[in-house]
């Protein structure tokens, strides 16, 4: 219902200007980031905010490092195999990518406050405890793949809505491109129409469509971050975080149908096209927020979290280039190469503010369950203009009007079997999206062994699974196709960490 | 393969650390783990030899009065004085905060870590190019030991003249007529410009007044040909023709000279001619 709304206001009018540029998606990818942990937190779903004592609190709520009564350090390396299911005009297709990474090192140093000789040792400030961690907070590795036979409509019928909406004149443009490759054509009227489907008399046979997207990077955290103990009952924390995005993105969207073309004396023929689009992106960026947290001991056995994260600001640089190759056969022969032509821009935007309540229960020394729940709103993201992207309202218009609130929830427990720890957690993150996609929902599962001498390994198997929807081109009217993503992550983490 | 190399690697390593461990903390010999109960416990405070009891120190902004009775003789700050003569900040801050005893004191590593954020509102290290790598450091960014890592995020000359990105060769301000354009927010049920009408004045859809071009340079087309307009055609009936196979030798729309081998010779129909570019199709 919503998207036929949204479908028929598109209708009505669509103004556009050709001189600004698209964003919104990456800066909502780039906002959807974890906080970095070890082994053990991401086993238990990543319900941080309430657990005190594991390097996790760096990054995640620093009140938990006050919990340290002794220096500690660990390093955790990943694997991650990522495979994506696409299903695009009734075909389903498969792609997978697996790599290893380095997730997170974390040191937090114990600093004791010293009171008077003879007051209460365990009163009042008892430990300032000062930690720094390097967290892989997001992983941008994917291979995607789909193809279809569409029989409605075709990417020349996207061209030329961009032709009508941003004119053909320059020359550099994709709709210059498709132009002088005679996928469009000016129809009386002055309105330009594909030269596949239209109404006047195009072949309007079914064309073969395939995508291939191939992304690479991820983003990583320096966090510092400092915690207090007061009398072992309450933690505060502050912390900022130092972030660095990595993107890499490289798609070809490739179509192969019939079209009516005009010959050298303009007369119309009807010829046989390949024709491939190329988007190839590498995009750079620095970031940093800060961080607040408490936790609250009301008695022993209960631990009430708070978690509050600043925006993070980032300044992106984008290199994104794009072109047309179009190879005819049948009646005309011919291969027409343009581009590809190369957009360096510079732009910033802050991503949504995160806050974070959590709790836990704590059954002795045997074990703990607890749960966070985390408030994210996506349409608070915000763009603003740099070198060569003048113009950051469709951008910031499509974050509000496409993107929403939500929450994560993250539940999980411990039990604690001496020196061994079994773990179990489950993660729910909220689709940003108002209209389409779903929840990601990660299942986790680990072992911990702690070892006489105060060094400790933890083991972590996480499944990540969620569907997404993404279009390959958008039309004016109705019908641009989908391919539906459905996107499976099985992750190892391994922490080795030591007391010192 | 790569798996279990790293597997292997962090096997033998936790072997490694393992014996260095049980040597060097016999001591320990149970498990501790802080998320469970673990009780911290103040220390106490250095008791000093001085006549004087009074801890808040008439001295700290005289080095002059600074005497070995006031504080260790190996301590961080004696052991600094030691070595430089003089301590820069009122050196009780180091021994203080080498030893735990006021974490919250003007130079402690908190307000360390408040300067660090403001891109250089301290910008000690000015226009040095490196200033970007003490950012990341986590000794001089975060050192606890002392107040140096306030100038960490030297980050006044990040965005400067001289600044890290600025040197970079070949990446300078990008002109507008080379932005990267709009392509849709890419999510299905939306469409270029998803029915928002602030991107600027470019005109209503259909589009009705397009100015006319007279001629462009299409440089992606050939080289710098020039493309001459393309004119409006004045039939509005579809000519008839009879398909023929021809080579073809695109893109027609840069052919004004004429150049091409072979032609169809169906009727009529165009007014463009002259021009030779393609006309508007019925």
């Amino acid at each position: 219902m919503k998207i036929k709304y949204i479908l028929t206001v598109v209708t009505i009018v669509a103004i556009t200007q050709h001189s600004f540029a698209q964003f919104s998606e990456d800066a909502v990818r780039f906002s959807q980031s974890q906080y970095g942990s070890t082994a053990r937190m991401k086993a238990i779903g990543n319900a941080q905010t309430a657990i005190g004592g594991d390097l996790s609190s760096i990054s995640g709520n620093p009140a938990g490092i006050g919990f340290f009564t002794k220096s500690e350090a660990s390093f955790t390396p990943e694997f991650n195999a990522t495979g994506v299911k696409s299903s695009y005009l009734g075909q389903t297709g498969n792609a997978n990518s697996n790599n290893l990474n380095f997730n997170n090192a974390s040191v937090v140093f114990y600093t004791k406050v010293n009171s008077p000789a003879g007051a209460d040792k365990g009163k009042g400030w008892l430990s300032v405890n000062f930690g720094a961690s390097y967290n892989r907070s997001a992983n941008y590795y994917e291979a995607i793949g789909y193809q279809g036979t569409n029989s409605t409509n075709s990417i020349t019928n996207y061209y030329a809505d961009l032709a009508n909406s941003g004119g053909i004149d320059n020359g550099s443009s994709l709709q210059d491109f498709a132009y002088d490759h005679q996928l469009i054509d000016l129809y009386t009227g002055n309105i330009y129409k594909s030269n596949v489907f239209n109404t006047n008399g195009a072949p309007n046979k079914p064309v073969n469509q395939n995508e291939n997207i191939i992304r690479e990077g991820g983003q990583t955290e320096f966090s510092f971050s400092v915690g207090a103990n007061y009398s072992n009952q309450l933690y505060i924390g502050g912390g900022i975080g130092i972030t660095s995005i990595r993107y890499n993105m490289t798609r070809a969207f490739n179509e192969t149908g019939s079209a009516s073309i005009l010959d050298n004396n303009n007369q119309p023929i009807t010829v046989n096209y390949n024709s491939s689009f190329t988007q190839d992106q590498a995009t750079t960026g620095t970031g940093f927020n800060l961080r607040l947290g408490l936790i609250y001991k009301p008695v022993e056995a209960v631990r009430v979290g708070f978690q509050f994260t600043s925006p993070t600001w980032y300044t992106v640089q984008d290199d994104y280039a794009e072109g047309l190759q179009t190879t005819f056969s049948g009646n005309a022969t011919g291969t027409l190469r343009s581009g590809p032509e190369d957009y360096q821009t510079t732009y910033s935007f802050n991503s949504p503010l995160k806050a974070s309540a959590g709790l836990a229960f704590f059954i002795g020394k045997s074990g703990f369950i607890t749960g966070d729940v985390e408030y994210i709103d996506y349409s608070s993201i915000s763009l603003s203009t740099g070198d060569g992207y003048n113009n950051a309202a469709p951008d910031n218009h499509d974050i509000k009007t496409l993107y929403k609130s939500t929450a994560n929830a993250h539940v999980g427990g411990e039990l604690k079997l001496d020196q061994l720890y079994l773990r179990a957690g489950y993660g729910v993150q909220g689709n940003p999206y108002k209209y389409i996609g779903n929840n990601t929902n990660t299942i986790s599962g680990g072992l911990g062994y702690r070892f006489i001498g105060g060094y400790y390994l933890d083991v972590t198997y996480a499944n990540v699974n969620g569907t997404q929807q993404t279009a390959p081109y958008t039309l004016v009217a109705s019908g641009a196709p989908t391919a539906s993503l459905n996107k499976t992550t099985n992750n190892v983490f391994l922490t080795f960490g030591f007391r010192f | 393969m790569k798996r279990n190399i790293t597997l292997g690697i962090l096997f033998i390593g936790a072997i490694a650390l393992s014996s260095c461990s049980t040597q060097n903390k016999i001591a320990s010999v149970k498990t501790e783990d802080d998320v469970y109960f673990t009780k911290a416990k103040a220390g106490d405070e250095p008791v000093y030899a001085a006549a004087n009891t009074d801890t808040y120190r008439h001295d700290n902004y005289s080095n002059a009065d600074r005497s070995a009775d006031y504080y260790y003789y190996d301590s961080y700050e004696s052991r600094l004085n030691r070595f430089y003569g003089y301590s820069p900040y009122g050196s009780p801050y180091y021994s203080n905060l080498y030893y735990g005893y006021s974490p919250f004191s003007p130079y402690s590593t908190g307000i360390t870590l408040g300067l660090g954020l403001g891109y250089g509102a301290y910008n000690y290290y000015g226009y040095s190019p490196y200033s970007y790598g003490f950012g990341y450091n986590p000794y001089y960014g975060y050192s606890p030991y002392g107040s140096y890592g306030g100038y960490g995020y030297g980050g006044g000359s990040y965005w400067g003249p001289y600044s890290y990105y600025n040197t970079v060769p070949g990446y300078v301000v990008v002109g507008n007529n080379n932005t990267r354009q709009y392509r849709g927010s890419g999510l299905p049920g939306t469409s270029v410009g998803s029915g928002y009408t602030g991107y600027g004045s470019a005109g209503s859809y259909p589009p009705a007044n397009r100015p006319s071009r007279t001629s462009i340079n299409n440089p992606n087309n050939g080289g710098s040909q020039t493309v001459s307009q393309r004119p409006a055609r004045t039939t509005t009936t579809q000519p008839t023709y009879q398909p023929q196979p021809q080579q073809y030798t695109p893109p027609p729309s840069n052919n004004n000279s004429g150049s091409s081998s072979s032609s169809s010779s169906s009727s009529s129909g165009s007014s463009s001619s002259g021009g030779g570019g393609r006309p508007v199709r019925p």
